[in-house]
């Protein structure tokens, strides 16, 4: 179709675009017409299936349970009781009103949940019990057999047991998983860990957004730090890898840097501030801001000072100058990698706040600006999540869908795939 | 749903007429009833949108019969997780959005590893000048992501409300905004800087002025 009337210089866009449309019109050709002959076929032969499948799955099941009968009736599942707490009807343990809820179990394991925990036993079987730790902190305490196998998942990250006591937290809103082993030794697998991190007696790994940190807590511990590639459990003797080996802690205390920290405190050594904050000197990274005074603070710092005390005064849960310092990144190096990445953090405030569709806006604008960034995976995992909650399951099935596409082994992996179950 | 070996079949109950004269609301609870019409209502509704969208974003000649059966059984699968009936629409053109930026995934990786994609078949418009204009505008789409080009098909093709574009692929209002406006001004720069693009239309704009 020719134009006839005035330039095309102001809107050659335009005449593109009604072109683009005439192309694929309202009416359908018969051949396309036919396509509904074609679904319904497809319908009539998936309840056909259906059926089928139902069929054989009911074979099989029956089946197995007649083969394996003898096994089953001689190892059966572990048990649990509750102790001083609620049982929700989706399984949810809370500890009652100001104490601690004890689940125990009949091998003998327990798992304590601090008041204000929230915990789920998700897998009981023969030889070890699964457990979700969804908020809050549990210690936990496993009798080690020779066929122990024990895990407690507490968001993106798994925590395989094979006999140990160890005290354990997580906050969602901040995506920190706290891990103290008092005795025994444990792997912790999740982002960044790369299949795997050995934690022994004495050592205390923290986990919050892309770094890894092990710190020595006891003088004389039983173990070096280990980084087990294989996701093995080992009993803390296990090999270091050469070449990029955990720095071996040798004093007390000494803080010990796992190659794995790929986050933000992690990248930059030349501010003072990112290397109080690697230290974990949240509070003095504050006090020094606020001496300098904040509004200066924060039209003035360099990026990797802003930085740093943005994630200073998020770990101190002081939201409000975390998004000043944020929204400060964002304005003055708007380009730059962390500018970008501030708005996956103001995503994770907004979420904490309830906030939940200036949380979705901000996790989108992350998105946009840096599809293939550190952190596209949890955004779009939180992305899924929060269309849930605002939306209904049908649409969050539909980004379930991207997810899996994008990050087919990524932290919410599993929680797509139970969007888009049947 | 079996009781005493009879299936039983989810009927609707409409206060008049038949299913195809009900709004979207009736259609999807009567899809999430399993009313054995409801498929074929919804196909009749939904089609010509689902093939336009579909035809619109992957460009001239794209064979669409297989995505636009995965539209639909898509949404014959998950239609009893909509939470609100009404959006019935807008849900369509959700999956309609999934399928299309899957497809077009596929053929980028397809073309990353040198895989042959098949060729388009040249589109049905009659100006063979025009047919040519089609398949360089279409190549500067196929510059653009897959949910860019989604939005602009939605917005500028389909002419879909701001809000309903947000809706179809998740986004918030502002951020769509955001990218739309990006995005039209991407590919009006790569339009001006296309040779056989400045050559028809300045050939067109002669033509006007005669």
């Amino acid at each position: 179709m020719r134009s006839v009337t005035g330039s095309l210089k102001s809107d050659p866009l335009q005449h593109l675009l009604r072109l683009a449309k005439e192309q694929a019109g309202d009416e359908l050709s018969a051949h396309e017409q036919a396509g509904l002959e074609r679904l319904e076929y497809a319908l009539a032969n998936r309840r056909r299936n259906w059926s089928w499948t139902w069929a054989v799955a009911f074979a099989a099941v029956l089946g197995g349970a007649l083969l394996f009968l003898p096994r089953l009736l001689g190892t059966r599942a572990l048990s649990v009781e509750v102790v001083s707490g609620t049982v929700s009807e989706g399984g949810y343990v809370r500890p009652a009103q100001g104490s601690d809820a004890l689940l125990r179990f009949s091998d003998g394991s327990e798992v304590k949940l601090i008041s204000g925990a929230r915990a789920r036993v998700t897998e009981l079987k023969a030889h070890g019990a699964r457990v979700l730790l969804e908020s809050g902190q549990a210690r936990v305490h496993v009798v080690h057999r020779a066929d122990t196998k024990w895990a407690l998942d507490a968001g993106p990250y798994t925590v395989q047991v094979t006999g140990t006591e160890f005290d354990l937290s997580w906050a969602s809103a901040d995506e920190l998983l706290d891990l103290h082993l008092r005795k025994g030794s444990v792997v912790v697998s999740g982002p960044f860990t790369l299949g795997g991190v050995g934690v022994g007696t004495g050592q205390h790994l923290i986990a919050k957004q892309g770094s890894i940190t092990l710190e020595m807590d006891t003088p004389e511990s039983e173990t070096s730090p280990t980084h087990s590639p294989t996701g093995a459990a080992d009993d803390g003797a296990g090999s270091t890898d050469s070449g990029d080996a955990d720095e071996s802690a040798t004093a007390e205390g000494e803080r010990v840097k796992s190659p794995l920290s790929s986050g933000r405190q992690a990248a930059n050594s030349k501010s003072g501030w990112s290397a109080m904050v690697a230290q974990g000197q949240f509070a003095s990274v504050l006090e020094e801001a606020e001496h300098r005074g904040i509004a200066t603070t924060l039209s003035r710092a360099p990026l990797d000072d802003l930085a740093a005390l943005a994630d200073a005064a998020r770990y101190m849960r002081r939201d409000d100058w975390a998004r000043r310092a944020y929204h400060a990144e964002r304005g003055r190096f708007p380009t730059s990698r962390r500018g970008r990445e501030a708005a996956f953090f103001l995503g994770g405030l907004a979420e904490g706040d309830s906030e939940l569709s200036a949380a979705l806006d901000w996790y989108d604008r992350y998105l946009n600006d840096s599809p293939h960034g550190t952190y596209a995976s949890q955004a779009l995992g939180h992305k899924m999540v929060l269309v849930r909650k605002l939306q209904g399951p049908g649409p969050a099935s539909l980004i379930a869908h991207d997810y899996l596409e994008r990050f087919p082994d990524g932290p919410y992996a599993s929680a797509a795939k139970k969007l888009l179950a049947p | 749903m079996r009781q005493g070996g009879v299936r039983r079949v989810n009927l609707t109950v409409l206060s008049g007429g038949t299913l195809a004269e009900q709004d979207d609301a009736t259609l999807a609870r009567a899809l999430m009833a399993d009313d054995p019409r409801a498929p074929r209502v919804a196909w009749q509704r939904f089609a010509p949108m689902v093939h336009r969208i579909l035809k619109r974003t992957l460009g001239p000649g794209a064979d669409v019969e297989d995505l636009v059966q995965e539209v639909f059984l898509c949404l014959f699968d998950r239609v009893k997780t909509l939470r609100e009936p009404k959006a019935l629409k807008a849900f369509v053109i959700a999956i309609s959005a999934m399928t299309v930026r899957a497809e077009l995934r596929r053929r980028r990786t397809r073309r990353m590893f040198w895989l042959d994609v098949a060729a388009p078949s040249p589109s049905v418009h009659p100006d063979p000048e025009g047919r040519e204009a089609l398949v360089h505008f279409y190549q500067i789409l196929d510059r653009l992501g897959a949910q860019d080009r989604t939005a602009f098909v939605l917005r500028f093709m389909e002419e879909m409300e701001l809000t309903d574009v947000a809706s179809a692929l998740h986004t918030s209002l502002s951020t769509t905004k955001r990218r739309l406006a990006r995005v039209w001004q991407r590919v009006a720069l790569l339009v001006e800087r296309d040779p056989a693009l400045t050559h028809y239309l300045s050939s067109l704009d002669r033509e006007a002025l005669q």
